[in-house]
This record gives structure tokens, C-alpha cells and sequence, in this order.
């Protein structure tokens, strides 16, 4: 049985998302780990396939690996490869999980919502000032 | 003076096993080639070149001395179905020296019926082992096919067996030929198994067996025990897998997908 999860990224608006609190920050790099499980009670072939896609769609990350044999109620972890995160808004990834190397039968996949990515806005008041006549004094005036 | 006998004489013709003996009276197959030999001694007193002469053939001659031997051979045909006498001649140069009449009869030899059955028709996949037709069995799991015969005859006969395998596309999948080393008893039974191969397809497998008796070099197919039909029904395997976890990583932070 294939168990497809989807999630748009469209109906996760950025300001909704804002909303919920903590988003990835712009500027740093990213790495996709996704573990693969063999539900069945005999060992089986795994292999995954993702592509993660910038905000303007862009292909980032295009990744493949064939597990091997994993066994019976066994998981396995797959690791992708770096790639920067350099654009702000919904980063989306779809990710297929297969069995069967001869002809493979795709068994779980997620589509959707990779990450958040807000720009990070950073600024102080280094100095207030009031100004009255000819004089001026550091705020709050005394 | 000159003299001569004919000391011993054989025949063979293909698919005999060895040299069978000329009697007076021979059974002999109808329209074969055969390979005679007579052996001959001069019992005259002179040397002369001595011959025979079969079935319309003179040998080639041999020259021997009083009491001298020779063996003399003759290739003759035999004749279609029937009796017939024939008279060996023994020549000593050109004198007729003695005759031995030799009755021959060309009938179809006689063929055994040939008895013998396939008492049990197995087939090993997924560790388990069933009757044929059987079913379950998945894709891309490996079979052995075990076939068991049996000699229904009275007496001691070779067995042998063929078989092949084809795929739901009509493939052959295995094809497999064997004989027991030796003879089987009367009423008794022997497995052959062959060798494993890939169910690789999805849909029904079927098998063509023939059991085979009389000998390696011309066996008799027992039709009364040949088998076509199923073999089995091979599905595809329910692959169940899942995503157990997915996190994106970013700087020293780890965040489960989607990170919001």
C-alpha cells in the first residue's frame, strides 16, 4: 500500500506560516535526511528518489540511493547533499520511496513543504537624541 | 584336394548392443544394413584364396594354407518382411567347396510395451513444496520442480524424464532432460528434480512433462503419463514501506519536514 502524504505549499501562506513562529534562515545551508522502512515481514530492496525546489522552482537538489536489502521491519537512513539556502519563501521537496529493484513499485512518498525561509531582519537604535534650542541631550533627557 | 568349413559366423546392425550369432534359423529387422563375419579354415590339403558368398555378396578372399583361418566379411541389406533361405557359400579359389543354409526371417521386431507413470508432480518456491497446479507463489522468488516417475512394468527398465517450464509470455523458464543412472525396478519410483529457476513474471506458469523409457539413445515417450497444463499462478509480492522520519538539517539545527 502506498501512504502519500501531500502538502501544498501554496495553502501554507508565508504570512500563516510567520505566524506559527520559527521559519529556516536565509543564508544557510541545508541537508535532507529521510528514513525509508520496510513494512513487510521479508527483506526488501529500498530506494529513494527526492528533489527539492527553491521557492521560484528551481531544481536544488535532484538525489537517488539505492539501500540495498534492508530487512523485515528494519529502517534506513538516507543523506543528501548540501545545498545552500539562498532564497526566501516555500522551499518544496517531493520524495518517493521504492521496493522491487527489477521493476520498482514505489511504496510511501511525501510531497510538499520543505521549509520556511524568512529573511532574518536585524537592526538596533544606536543612539535618541532630543533637541531643544541650541542644545541637545541623549534621550531621555533629564 | 580342396577343403574348407565355416567355424563361426555373427551379425550386427545398429542400435544392437553387441554381435549376435548366425543360426540356422535367425531373426533378423526387415530393410537394414547389416555387418556379417564368417570365419573360415582351410581343411583341403593346398593352399587356395578362399571367399564366401551371402545373400548375393562375395567377401574378399584370403589366402590360407592347409589348416589356415580367416575371418571374411559381408555388408548385405536385408530384405523387407519375411522368410527367406539363403545358402553361404565357402569358395576356395574358384570351387564351391561347402554350403550352409541359413533361414532368415525379416518380421517388424517386436517393440515392449513400454509401462510407466508420474506418480507425483511438485513444486518447491517459497520455502514450502506443493502439489502442481499450486498457487501463491510470488515474484521473483526461485523454484525447483520435482518430478516422480515409476517403472509399472515387470522387469528392470531405464527412465528418463523431459520437461520444460514456460513463463505467462510463453517463455521457457527451464527446460530439463535427465535419466537414472541405471535401470529402476519393477513398481519402483524415482525423483528427478531439476534445476531452480526465477519465477520472473506475474500470471500462470505451465509445464510439459514427458517420462521416457527404453534407452537414452532412442527413448519411447510414455504418453499415457505426459502432463501439460499449470504449473502454478505467480502474483506480485504486496511491497509495504514507509517514511518513517524526514528532517531538513541546516547549520547545527535539525528540523522535522516540513520546518516552519
Amino acid at each position: 500500500m502506498i501512504q502519500l502524504e501531500e502538502r501544498s505549499p501554496f495553502t501554507d501562506t508565508l504570512e500563516a506560516m510567520l505566524e506559527a513562529g520559527a521559519s529556516v534562515p536565509l543564508g544557510k545551508s541545508g541537508l535532507v535526511h529521510v528514513w525509508g522502512k520496510n513494512d513487510m515481514t521479508t527483506s526488501q530492496v529500498m530506494i529513494i528518489a527526492w528533489v527539492v525546489k527553491d521557492p521560484t522552482g528551481l531544481t536544488v537538489e535532484s538525489y537517488g540511493d539505492d539501500a540495498g536489502t534492508i530487512g523485515s521491519l528494519q529502517d534506513h537512513e538516507f543523506i543528501g547533499g548540501r545545498f545552500p539556502i539562498n532564497k526566501t519563501g516555500n522551499w518544496t521537496i517531493a520524495i518517493s520511496l521504492f521496493m522491487n529493484r527489477a521493476a520498482p513499485v514505489m511504496v510511501a512518498s511525501y510531497s510538499g513543504v520543505l521549509c520556511a525561509v524568512t529573511e532574518e531582519y536585524k537592526g538596533s537604535i544606536f543612539k535618541k537624541e532630543l533637541e531643544y534650542d541650541s542644545v541637545r541631550g541623549t534621550i531621555p533627557v533629564l | 584336394m580342396k577343403a574348407g568349413e565355416l567355424l563361426i559366423a555373427y551379425v550386427w546392425w545398429e542400435g544392437q548392443p553387441g554381435w549376435i550369432s548366425i543360426l540356422s534359423s535367425n531373426n533378423w529387422p526387415p530393410n537394414t544394413n547389416l555387418t556379417t563375419a564368417w570365419k573360415v579354415r582351410n581343411t583341403g590339403n593346398e593352399a587356395a584364396f578362399f571367399k564366401v558368398r551371402f545373400m548375393g555378396l562375395t567377401s574378399a578372399g584370403a589366402l590360407l594354407s592347409p589348416g589356415g583361418e580367416a575371418t571374411l566379411y559381408l555388408y548385405p541389406v536385408t530384405p523387407g518382411p519375411g522368410t527367406y533361405n539363403y545358402t553361404l557359400d565357402i569358395i576356395a579359389d574358384t570351387t564351391v567347396v561347402r554350403q550352409y543354409p541359413f533361414g532368415v526371417f525379416t518380421g517388424v521386431v517386436p517393440v515392449p510395451e513400454y509401462k510407466g507413470s508420474v506418480t507425483k508432480k511438485e513444486l518447491e518456491y517459497n520455502e514450502s513444496r506443493g502439489i502442481i497446479p499450486v498457487s501463491g507463489v510470488l515474484q521473483n522468488k526461485r523454484g525447483l520442480f520435482h518430478v516422480t516417475a515409476r517403472n509399472d512394468m515387470s522387469t528392470s527398465q531405464p527412465i528418463g524424464i523431459y520437461w520444460f517450464i514456460n513463463d505467462p509470455d510463453g517463455l521457457i523458464a527451464e527446460e530439463y532432460t535427465d535419466w537414472k543412472f541405471g535401470t529402476l525396478g519393477p513398481g519402483q519410483t524415482h525423483e528427478f528434480i531439476g534445476d531452480r529457476f526465477t519465477f520472473s513474471k506475474v500470471g500462470k506458469y505451465g509445464t510439459w512433462i514427458d517420462l521416457l523409457m527404453g534407452s537414452k539413445d532412442s527413448p519411447v515417450v510414455i504418453y499415457s503419463a505426459r502432463y501439460i497444463g499449470e504449473l502454478c499462478t505467480v502474483g506480485a509480492p504486496e511491497y509495504k514501506g514507509s517514511i518513517a522520519r524526514k528532517e531538513l538539517e541546516y547549520d547545527s539545527v535539525r528540523g522535522t519536514i516540513p520546518v516552519y
